[in-house]
């Protein structure tokens, strides 16, 4: 008998897939070319998948669909595509299209590049060749053109089959572009203003691309995405099991990226009113399976202990090479990784930070799925990652949501709860930095207790009260904002479990800043300088952050938020060849803990699930 | 409040000293071990349900499991002289898959079963799935416990039910899954017989076959 197949139709997308009876929405999406993000990889932990099924047979909920989408939504005949299967022809529509959903994601236009001298590496040079005359003279165009430069003649193939034609069409003589002595291309006229590079911070979540003048070392256009690969999953683990399913599988991974950043390029080069053929450096950062995937390496080792990468060494080569659309010989670096959860990204913030410099023990901590953390001072740089989880992005959060308009961002708490939203708009959810705040509040009114319990531990005001109930399963929730309150369209509420999520991700970051104080023996104390990083970072309340204990109990002058410092280290070794050597000799200075087998990591990590009793109320000039 | 009292309320809070000094107590006053051992599992019972209810958390979790231990290690040699004796509720082989090296959860669940009064053979992290086998074969265990806490490692532990299957002893063991990213539908996908969704609900599921094994006896 043959299978049985079902067409899957997408609202507003023309294409369509045609599918096996029994596959998943999601596969048929997939198939038919459809974004679909499956954070958690398409297996029914998440609700970014979901869909509403506009025609075709209804089928009934599914258990991950009650659970994850909840009754109304259920009832509004919403499904997740990953749970979904093709039973019938079937229409569906994606929720919410990926191109739609703004995210805050932070980038920083006034890089702080002082201090730095443009030593990127590439020069150009205007030459007024003479076209060879005598049959006797033993020369060549390319000897005419290199002429008195002094330069190696290391042109690709495809310069040298152009170079006779320009050589003779060209009255305005050639621009000659070396890289470190060596010649990267051979262009018509005078171009030597014309000298661009490109930053790149590829993270798991956004991809950003900063486009720099090489020679004034300004930035010419700074554009942020999202990566592409989401709908392939949402974090580095699922992504890596997509990877070891098959080989096209990391080919679709790795196309996907190249496809998007050189789109992301073309957006720079037209808001910068440069062309691309005259970006001729280009710097990349990212964790480690970013790296990979970027190069076209399988992750897959990086899945299963020991976590190894294919390399860890910095590496160049031709941005042809990769497939990303710019000069023809440009020079492409990838900074080094640390460890298989310890990347390029990472080093790129220890460049930007300097945590390497002086005696002073300084913390930089990038908060993400998986945080790393760095610790410098006395001669020593540690380094590890821990696995902070998605909830402090939102996700497994009943109303967490990533920020966005609508998210709750700020809390605030006095007799009552007082919430600001992102964009000023209708409350629809919470976001991380509105979480952060929200327990650091109700911990302040004693609506939780030190070991995270949600309960009153004493009279409390009556607007406040009345926000602390049981919900429909039996677990104490409280409300944050009240359904018709600030526009929102249901009851928003923190619950227990969501704090106990919160919980697990604070203690994982902290315990691993834990770890390397015990490594270097330092108190919460002697710590200098602590610098929270990465686009979640910046958006946290600084005394939230203490309440909760994700930091330790420091006074504001010595806490610090450094932005998008992976992306600020990358933008260094592109302007600066001193930086990027710094880079490949910090590469190999660090010492790299590992978390999960360390012994001390249970106990302290099992000491971190707490909250403190209260913390330090620092006056502003502190 | 009596010394079994509060004895049981040591064990709750993961009061560890006390919980050894009231045994202590109860033993002095003539009690019967049988009774003083089902009104500590009672109450880790009700730590369990408060954590399930999420009233309770993995700190104040592993601190009654370890007040128990502690409280049933002082009984041991009374249980050891009883005439009936006490058989463990059932032999349990537990570790984190191959290419995993993650363990907190499950140790958790290690202390969590050791405080029930099960008798367990860790094999720590990154244990090849041949390992557990031979284990539960050279112990005679009636439970494989398989954590993996990485979407990537997952499929070892289907490579587990798939060994046991073609060692033909798959009936032989019941066997329970673990870790972040497991879900129900993967269990019933890899043919695995239950999801410790979390370290108490995967002591009332082996507390349900302990006693389906009949074993569950003190």
């Amino acid at each position: 008998m043959s299978q049985v197949t079902h067409t899957v139709s997408f609202v507003g997308e023309s294409s369509q897939a045609k599918v096996d009876s029994g596959a998943s929405v999601l596969q048929a999406a997939r198939d038919a070319g459809v974004d679909i993000v499956a954070t958690c990889g398409g297996r029914g932990r998440c609700r970014s998948c979901r869909v509403k099924v506009v025609e075709g047979t209804l089928p009934p909920p599914t258990l991950a669909d009650i659970v994850q989408l909840g009754d109304q939504e259920v009832g509004e005949h919403y499904r997740l595509s990953c749970q979904l299967r093709v039973n019938d022809n079937i229409t569906v529509q994606v929720s919410p299209p990926l191109h739609e959903t703004a995210f805050q994601i932070l980038v920083d236009t006034k890089v702080p590049k002082k201090g730095l001298t443009v030593d990127c590496g590439v020069h150009k040079v205007h030459v007024q060749p003479t076209l060879p005359t005598d049959e006797n003279d033993a020369t060549s165009d390319l000897e005419e053109v290199l002429r008195g430069t002094g330069l190696t003649p290391a042109l690709s193939l495809d310069t040298v089959r152009r170079l006779p034609d320009m050589l003779r069409q060209s009255s305005a003589g050639l621009t000659i572009t070396t890289f470190d002595g060596t010649v990267l291309s051979l262009e018509s006229g005078d171009t030597t203003k014309q000298a661009f590079g490109l930053a790149l911070d590829i993270g798991t979540t956004t991809v950003i691309g900063y486009l720099i003048d090489l020679i004034s070392g300004e930035t010419m256009a700074t554009v942020p995405g999202l990566n592409p690969q989401a709908v392939f999953g949402g974090d580095l683990m699922s992504r890596i099991a997509f990877a070891m399913e098959s080989t096209t599988n990391v080919r679709k991974l790795r196309s996907r990226l190249i496809g998007f950043i050189n789109e992301q390029i073309g957006e720079a080069c037209s808001q910068g009113g440069i062309q691309r053929k005259h970006i001729y450096k280009i710097v990349v950062v990212g964790n480690s399976c970013m790296h990979h995937l970027f190069l076209g390496i399988d992750p897959k080792f990086l899945g299963c202990a020991p976590y190894a990468p294919a390399m860890r060494s910095a590496y160049a080569c031709a941005a042809r090479e990769v497939g990303l659309k710019v000069a023809d010989g440009a020079r492409l670096f990838m900074l080094p990784l640390v460890a298989g959860f310890v990347g390029a990204d990472t080093l790129g913030m220890i460049l930007s930070t300097h945590l390497e410099v002086g005696s002073k023990i300084r913390v930089a901590v990038d908060i993400g799925t998986n945080a790393e953390a760095v610790m410098g001072g006395q001669g020593s740089l540690l380094a590890c990652s821990s696995p902070a989880g998605p909830a402090l992005e939102g996700a497994q959060i009943r109303c967490g949501m990533r920020a966005a308009a609508g998210a709750i961002e700020r809390v605030s708490v006095d007799q009552d709860i007082h919430v600001q939203t992102i964009g000023g708009s209708p409350a629809v959810g919470v976001c991380g930095s509105g979480l952060v705040d929200a327990i650091a509040a109700l911990l302040d009114v004693g609506v939780l207790t030190t070991s995270g319990r949600m309960i009153a531990e004493g009279p409390l005001p009556a607007a406040l009260d009345k926000r602390l109930r049981t919900g429909k399963d039996g677990i104490a929730e409280f409300v944050l904002v009240w359904s018709g309150d600030d526009g929102a369209r249901q009851d928003l509420a923190l619950t227990q479990a969501d704090i106990r999520q919160v919980q697990l991700a604070k203690a994982a970051i902290s315990s691993g800043v834990a770890i390397l104080q015990h490594q270097l023996g330092v108190t919460d104390g002697d710590i200098d300088e602590f610098m929270l990083a990465g686009a979640f970072g910046n958006y946290l309340g600084m005394r939230s952050v203490r309440r909760i204990g994700l930091i330790p109990d420091l006074p504001p002058s010595r806490v610090r938020f450094v932005a998008n410092a992976a992306g600020l280290g990358a933008q260094m070794a592109l302007l600066s060849e001193s930086e990027r050597q710094r880079a490949e000799l910090l590469g190999q200075r660090i010492e790299h803990i590992t978390l999960a087998t360390h012994p001390e990591f249970q106990k302290v990590f099992l000491d971190a699930i707490s909250f403190p009793e209260e913390v330090v109320e620092y006056s502003e000039s502190d | 409040m009596s010394n079994m009292e509060s004895l049981v309320e040591a064990v709750k809070a993961g009061e560890e000293e006390d919980a050894v000094t009231y045994v202590k107590a109860v033993i002095e006053e003539g009690h019967e071990v049988v009774n003083i051992v089902a009104s500590l599992t009672d109450g880790m019972r009700e730590v369990g349900d408060a954590f399930g209810k999420m009233e309770l958390f993995l700190p104040e979790m592993v601190m009654a499991a370890d007040a128990m231990t502690a409280a049933m290690d002082e009984l041991k040699p009374l249980i050891e002289a009883s005439a009936a004796g006490m058989v463990a509720k059932g032999t349990v082989v537990i570790g984190t898959v191959e290419g995993d090296v993650h363990v907190i959860g499950k140790e958790i669940v290690v202390r969590m079963l050791r405080a029930n009064g099960f008798e367990v053979h860790d094999l720590g992290y990154n244990v090849n799935t041949l390992d557990f086998i031979k284990k539960a074969i050279e112990v005679k265990a009636d439970i494989i416990g398989a954590s993996a806490l990485m979407s990537t490692t997952m499929p070892n532990q289907r490579e587990l039910v798939k060994l046991l299957t073609e060692m033909g002893c798959r009936d032989d063991y019941h066997v329970i899954i673990g870790g972040a990213p497991v879900t129900q539908p993967w269990v019933e996908e890899i043919g695995a017989d239950s999801w410790g969704e979390n370290a108490a609900k995967s002591i009332e599921i082996l507390e349900g076959i302990a006693e389906k094994i009949g074993k569950n006896n003190v």
